[in-house]
């Protein structure tokens, strides 16, 4: 349309329900041949689904999709897609590390064989060292992935990705591959990347970082609650343009809570003091008595890894931890500070029962001295199960089972039914329907009010903080960046600052491939 | 449906709901019981002089018993998602340690059982210590503890039955009878109360289920996993030692090889215990009863005729069938 250049993928109109909701309204995004189409926004603008819908995980509703000139049928976008040259690599990258980097590419298109189907070695090894070569990996093909630093993995599993490098046949999608990288190793791949760019490959970049978007893309697509913001070439665009398309969303505060929301001047509950380790720097923190802090921060930033380090379950290089004025691990040995951790089927046990699920972390204090008696367990968990209003309310019934807003409720009653100075909740609401998420962030509220209960809310949807924080904490690049403390929040200055442009490439830690395994989000 | 809510939380699957999914789930949950019986009484009624006697079902209650210790004793690694299978081995070295020290040694009854149960108890440490802290999987460690034992076993005994000198004192031990009931079934039946007490009703239990639906979900509740796991390699290999006691005070003599061939029935009885009782899970209950499951079986088999070697083609089909019907009985667990 505004290029020149061919037209390679062009997506208009795309729309896609879930239920009531509207995942998807409207949608267009075009890539023309040789050009970055960057898509951003916040979490739950709608980027997945766009993503999980090009790739025929979901079946759009409405809308139309060309590649190269030609009109797909939408309803086998999966089929048709890989046929016509679509390709996807998503974050995880799905490579196998143990592995030679030849089998990994091998695992998609085949070896090279002779008639008799014996595997052609060395013309295969002189393949993959081409096709390596042509994504900019030095690495030899023999190599394990495993050995590869995080860009030559990217890479590989691009170069698994495409068929044919020098047909320009392909067009492929990059969901964040730069979300786990440090600012330095970020760098080299966006001019890898560049580089494919310029050899005439059609890329659609999904990306939380503005900077990265200036360095790489010729045009973006913005969304935000499902539609898109903007649609077309970014050389119009200011960054601050940017900022307020992917964050221009309407403040809602809770009115029962507003009303509560009066800084509780208690005594320093969790005092966390100069702490470093692989990614964090210098990070100082207190949540006091009663108060509900929330930190944010992009993919990254080393909000999860704080929650990991207060609970005890990452070690720190420097600083010091300190809960209810006792070092941490005094702390930890008196139960009393729970832990919702991000992955939410490994704070639960999805085979056992929600008895067992609710009961396992007061089993000590539900013990007599002739041991513990049924009923007083299933009085714990029927408790729990009516407070939390836990459907099946059936406490035999498998944790399993349980939808993702009941599976929530589980474990974070398995932690409210004890007396807890300090709970760390690393994105509660995840994934849960928006009535659930009310009713649990406004019971923990409640809980904090009530019985001082100190709060450590990491979280990457700033909406939700906005809404029930008390006190909101950016990190960037593993710092403390910014505090907001005046309520009521301006979730556009919250989310400007979660998505500062860090343009500092020493700040950043290394080790982050693996350090963030379970960081992800959006 | 009014939930089975006397009892301890047995009855863990939600079953559907209405009388005749009731009834089906209550069939289910004691299916291995009934099958029990029903065997019993189809041998009862093909052998109506030899098989429903009080001197058979003795012998089958005592000839079962050292298996269903060694049974219980690997039902617990297998609760954490561990495996013992030193298990056989530690039975055999035990019961070469206790008939050893009371016939070379002339040893008091007293002393060499509690020797053969402690070093029993040393051997699921280094076990237990090895899996939980230096992170060894425990096929591997239990695999290589069960062949050194094995060779320890044929050098202490230079490959003989050791048979003289054992004190009468000591073949009391495991031939007495306490109002007709023979005293080896008497000690299945209070170490297995002992185990399901502790499975049941005591915090240790219910972390044990927790670590095997989930270890890194356990170690975030607080559990001390590491600790927990050494402490079931313990308790596994002393029941191990405690069955090849038990099973030596029966016979009056030990030998290297009798006992190592009851790993693979014991597992097969731990596989089996998982669909009943408390389907989808191992359980002491489960475990004994598919232990007697299993020695009825073959004894009714030889008394129609079978020779010896179809003891170990009925013990392999029986673990071919447990582990089938322990993964319906999960399936069914995640479904409803």
């Amino acid at each position: 349309m505004i290029d020149q250049k061919p037209i390679a993928l062009a997506v208009t109109g795309a729309t896609k329900r879930f239920g009531s909701a509207l995942a998807l309204d409207d949608v267009s995004l075009s890539v023309a041949q040789g050009s970055i189409c960057a898509l951003l926004g916040a979490n739950g603008s709608g980027k997945s689904t766009l993503i999980r819908a090009l790739a025929g995980y979901h079946l759009l509703d409405a809308g139309a999709v060309q590649i190269h000139g030609e009109e797909l049928n939408v309803h086998r976008l999966a089929e048709q897609g890989r046929a016509a040259g679509l390709r996807f690599v998503h974050q995880d990258l799905a490579l196998i590390p143990d592995l030679s980097i030849m089998d990994n590419l091998a695992l998609e298109r085949g070896y090279v064989r002779d008639g008799s189907g014996t595997i052609q070695w060395r013309r295969e090894e002189e393949r993959v060292r081409r096709e390596l070569a042509s994504v900019g990996v030095e690495a030899s093909p023999s190599e394990r992935v495993a050995h590869l630093g995080p860009v030559d993995r990217t890479l590989v599993a691009i170069a698994r990705a495409l068929d044919r490098l020098d047909g320009n046949r392909n067009i492929l999608v990059l969901d964040e591959p730069t979300a786990r990288l440090p600012q330095s190793e970020a760098a080299k791949l966006i001019a890898r990347l560049v580089a494919l760019k310029e050899r005439g490959l059609p890329i659609v970049y999904v990306t939380h970082r503005l900077d990265e978007v200036y360095k790489l893309a010729d045009a973006v697509t913005v969304l935000r609650d499902g539609r898109a913001a903007f649609s077309g070439p970014l050389s119009t665009l200011s960054s601050d343009d940017l900022h307020k398309l992917i964050t221009g969303v309407a403040v809602r505060m809770n009115p029962r809570l507003a009303a509560a929301a009066k800084s509780a001047v208690g005594k320093a509950v969790l005092e966390v003091m100069d702490v470093s380790s692989q990614r964090l720097t210098n990070v100082t923190l207190t949540v006091q008595r009663g108060e509900v802090v929330g930190v944010t921060g992009l993919i990254g930033s080393g909000r999860s890894e704080l929650g990991r380090i207060v609970y005890g379950l990452q070690s720190r290089t420097g600083g010091e931890v300190r809960i209810s004025g006792k070092p941490i691990d005094l702390a930890l040995a008196s139960r009393r500070i729970g832990y919702i951790p991000q992955d939410r089927r490994a704070g639960l046990f999805p085979a056992l029962s929600v008895e067992e699920n609710i009961t396992i972390t007061a089993a000590e204090r539900l013990n007599q001295w002739f041991g513990l008696s049924p009923k007083r367990v299933r009085d714990a968990a029927l408790k729990v199960i009516r407070a939390f209003q836990i459907r099946p309310a059936d406490p035999l019934s498998s944790v399993g089972i349980l939808s993702g807003g009941n599976q929530q409720k589980v474990a974070l009653g398995k932690w409210l039914q004890l007396p807890l100075d300090l709970i760390i909740l690393d994105e509660p609401t995840q994934a849960i329907d928006i009535g659930t998420k009310q009713d649990l962030m406004t019971t923990i509220k409640e809980r904090a009010r009530a019985e001082g209960l100190a709060v450590l809310w990491l979280e990457s949807d700033i909406e939700e903080l906005v809404k029930y924080a008390d006190r909101i904490l950016v990190m960037n690049a593993g710092r403390t960046s910014a505090e907001f403390s005046q309520q009521p929040f301006s979730l556009q200055e919250v989310l400007a600052e979660a998505y500062r442009m860090n343009d500092d490439p020493g700040e950043a830690k290394g080790g982050a491939a693996h350090a963030a395994r379970i960081e992800h989000g959006g | 449906m009014p939930h089975a809510s006397s009892m301890e939380g047995e009855n863990r699957s939600s079953a559907p709901r209405g009388g005749f999914g009731r009834s089906w789930s209550i069939l289910y949950k004691y299916g291995l019981l009934i099958a029990l019986v029903a065997l019993a009484a189809v041998f009862s009624l093909l052998r109506p002089d030899t098989f429903p006697t009080l001197a058979n079902a003795g012998s089958i209650l005592t000839g079962s018993a050292a298996l269903a210790m060694i049974a219980i004793g690997v039902t617990l690694p297998l609760i954490v998602q561990q495996f013992d299978l030193a298990a056989g081995f530690m039975a055999t070295f035990a019961s070469l340690i206790v008939i050893g020290l009371l016939s070379f040694n002339q040893a008091p009854v007293w002393l060499a059982i509690l020797a053969a149960l402690a070093v029993s108890a040393v051997v699921g440490l280094v076990n237990g210590v090895l899996v939980a802290y230096a992170k060894l999987n425990s096929l591997v460690v239990t695999l290589a503890a069960g062949s050194l034992l094995f060779g320890t076993s044929e050098i202490y005994s230079g490959g003989a039955t050791i048979y003289q000198n054992v004190p009468k004192a000591f073949l009391a031990v495991g031939q007495l009878r306490v109002a007709g009931i023979p005293l080896p079934f008497v000690y299945v039946i209070v170490v297995a109360l002992i185990a399901w007490y502790i499975l049941e009703y005591r915090p240790i239990g219910r972390y044990m289920y927790a670590i095997g639906g989930g270890e890194e979900g356990a170690r975030l509740v607080g559990i001390k996993v590491d600790r927990l796991v050494v402490l079931v390699f313990v308790a596994s290999s002393f029941m191990a030692g405690l069955g090849g006691v038990v099973q030596s005070a029966r016979v009056g003599s030990a030998n290297p090889s009798v006992l190592q061939s009851m790993l693979l029935p014991a597992f097969t009885a731990a596989f089996l215990g998982a669909t009943s009782i408390r389907p989808g899970q191992y359980n002491i209950w489960g475990t004994v009863i598919a232990v007697y499951l299993v020695g009825l079986g073959t004894t009714g088999l030889f008394m129609l005729g079978a020779s010896s070697y179809t003891e170990p083609v009925f013990d392999g089909a029986v673990l071919l069938v447990a582990i089938v019907l322990a993964k319906l009985s999960a399936r069914g667990r995640s479904r409803s």
